[in-house]
């Protein structure tokens, strides 16, 4: 059910440019913190984690 | 599992310090990083059709058949771990090296190199273990819903690439100088 909804085109749009937003929001908030540079190794590890795992879906 | 993450570690690691050489070049990396995430981020989250980097490498047979278990683990492991020279579907793969090249600290980076080798060494194990306890069960079936599972990390990886625009693009204008 969610994900037939979240398959649509517009909601497709929607989540993209809110990914923008809140990606742009948080920076801000970090760099003001002087956290940004270990937020950006974090987000490394955990997309190192996504990418390895989505390979499962391509034996 | 070892045979995955050691050599995922090691490679990264190499990496991160020959993309800390790179970083210092100044706004290169950034606005690399920004352009990249924002292309394959918007493709990959609206669905569009689009071809990621990468090498459609594949191990030799030569390099399998015949040879110990603990060889072709080992094997399986170096080539597979890293995830630099087989095939891969997903752009978040790229946007790593140009994420370790922000660092700043040398230390840091190598650290940030090893981590990600290890993550990915580590997942891609689990992944090929699940898959090997998949194998038995009816082909078909597997085929489709592996097709619908590729289909939807695309999507959550698209999201990560264009959150990671949204950060870059404010990373980017502080460092021209912008009060944000």
């Amino acid at each position: 059910m969610l994900e037939v909804w979240a398959s649509q085109r517009p909601v497709r749009a929607l989540l993209a440019a809110s990914s923008l937003v809140v990606g742009f929001a948080m920076a801000i908030l970090l760099l003001r913190q002087s956290h940004f540079a270990l937020a950006v190794v974090i987000f490394s590890v955990g997309l190192a984690v996504l990418v390895g795992t989505g390979k499962l879906a391509t034996p | 599992m070892a045979a995955y993450v050691f050599p995922a570690a090691l490679v990264w690691s190499g990496l991160a310090a020959l993309f800390w050489l790179v970083g210092h070049i100044p706004l290169l990396v950034p606005l690399a990083a920004l352009a990249y995430t924002l292309w394959f981020g918007a493709h990959e989250a609206l669905g569009l059709p689009q071809r990621v980097p990468g090498l459609a490498w594949q191990v030799p047979s030569g390099w399998i058949n015949r040879r110990p278990p603990i060889l072709q683990a080992l094997t399986w492991g170096t080539t597979l771990g890293p995830g630099l020279v087989t095939r891969n579907p997903y752009a978040g793969m790229w946007l790593l090296p140009l994420l370790l090249a922000l660092n700043a600290n040398l230390f840091m980076t190598i650290i940030a190199g090893l981590a990600i080798g290890a993550a990915h060494g580590g997942a891609r194990a689990l992944g090929v273990l699940s898959n090997r306890e998949q194998v038995d069960s009816d082909m078909d079936y597997e085929y489709l819903s592996i097709l619908g599972a590729q289909l939807r990390w695309l999507y959550i990886d698209g999201l990560l690439l264009l959150l990671a625009a949204g950060a870059l693009a404010a990373y980017t204008l502080s460092l021209l100088g912008a009060h944000l």
